[in-house]
């Protein structure tokens, strides 16, 4: 079934190399969850979060005479997804510090903000936990728990090691339980 | 009942790694043995799976559209930036992503763009500054256009000095 799918993909991306806009619709549309998942994971529902994941699809079409099929375009896409969410969480980072006048905290309590978890469903909460980690945590959640990646893949893709993306996990895991059962007690 | 730093980091570990046989015999007894340890298990295992399940399908409605229309502006904007090169020809014909590279201007049309409307100017003051002296001149000749009266060869012998030998012999 991998095989096929893979396959498929490769298809595709010969297809849309050759100029098939057909081809390309049909990986954007293949995809989209994946990038939806890692981009929304990362930034939030958020109108950020949808220019990055059109940055993403745009980004791929722009290189994809280099994508060569040595990782899945799955991890491929993904890498790209992650890249650019990291430097707009970076974006952020620098526009707070710009108008407040003083670097930002690395959690950043969205309680804070007067928004109200009894009106939020789980998943919405879960990202406004996951959106008070500190940007390097939120990466490993995101790829190890959300996207599924392995440890030993997420180490690859944000090119740390696997034993700092264990010790990553624990605490962005430790943090996240205190936030999410403070939110389900709240 | 606080929990051992070390056991807990086991304890976390054992989610996302392989652990070795003594870590996981001494993860085993402590869980055993502490009740606490056992609730935290739970909490941890019941955190990770409404994380993994909070994953978003979906940008919204019409998300590829919007993509592929992106696409399509930048491949326009290349190829318009690009004139009527041959790469603009390629992509306009082919379609092909890398055409939407190929299309990149070059320093030399950034520039010969640039200077574009400077060169407009200049022709535009040069041509108002010949009819300008054809006007004053009241002659319609090239050279009254440049500003550049005829003078004979006899008009430019006939100096001053000249004319001052002239009476004093």
């Amino acid at each position: 079934m991998r095989d096929v799918l893979e396959q498929t993909d490769q298809h595709l991306i010969a297809a849309a190399r050759e100029g098939d806009d057909g081809a390309f619709e049909q990986i954007v549309r293949r995809y989209e969850p994946v990038v939806a998942a890692t981009v929304i994971g990362m930034l939030g529902h958020s109108a950020e979060a949808e220019d990055v994941g059109q940055e993403t699809f745009i980004r791929l079409y722009r290189s994809l005479d280099q994508f060569r099929g040595e990782a899945s375009l799955k991890t491929y896409i993904t890498r790209i997804a992650m890249n650019l969410s990291l430097n707009e969480l970076k974006r952020r980072k620098r526009t707070r510090e710009r108008i407040s006048g003083t670097p930002v905290d690395e959690f950043h309590n969205l309680e804070a903000r007067g928004e109200r978890a009894e009106s939020r469903d789980t998943r919405e909460m879960v990202h406004q936990a996951i959106g008070q980690l500190e940007d390097k945590f939120r990466a490993v959640i995101v790829l190890r728990l959300i996207d599924g990646y392995s440890t030993d893949e997420t180490s690859k893709m944000l090119e740390i090691p696997v034993g700092t993306v264990l010790s990553r996990l624990a605490r962005a895991q430790a943090k996240l339980k205190e936030v999410l059962i403070n939110e389900e007690r709240g | 009942m606080k929990i051992d730093e070390r056991i807990l980091e086991l304890l976390y570990r054992s989610f996302d790694d392989d652990l070795s046989g003594a870590e996981l015999a001494e993860l085993e007894t402590a869980l055993a043995a502490s009740e606490d340890l056992r609730k935290q298990k739970e909490e941890i295992a019941s955190m990770r799976k409404t994380v993994s399940e909070s994953g978003a399908e979906g940008f919204g409605y019409m998300f590829t559209e919007r993509v592929m229309r992106r696409i399509e502006a930048e491949r326009a904007g290349a190829m318009e930036r690009a004139g009527a090169t041959k790469s603009a020809a390629s992509a306009k014909v082919t379609g092909r992503p890398d055409a939407v590279k190929e299309a990149a201007p070059s320093l030399f049309d950034s520039l010969s763009r640039a200077f574009r409307p400077v060169a407009m100017a200049g022709a535009v003051a040069v041509l108002a500054l010949m009819v300008y002296n054809i006007v004053d001149n009241r002659e319609v000749s090239f050279s009254a256009a440049l500003g550049v009266p005829e003078t004979t060869l006899e008009e430019t012998l006939d100096s001053p000095l000249a004319s001052v030998l002239e009476e004093l012999s």
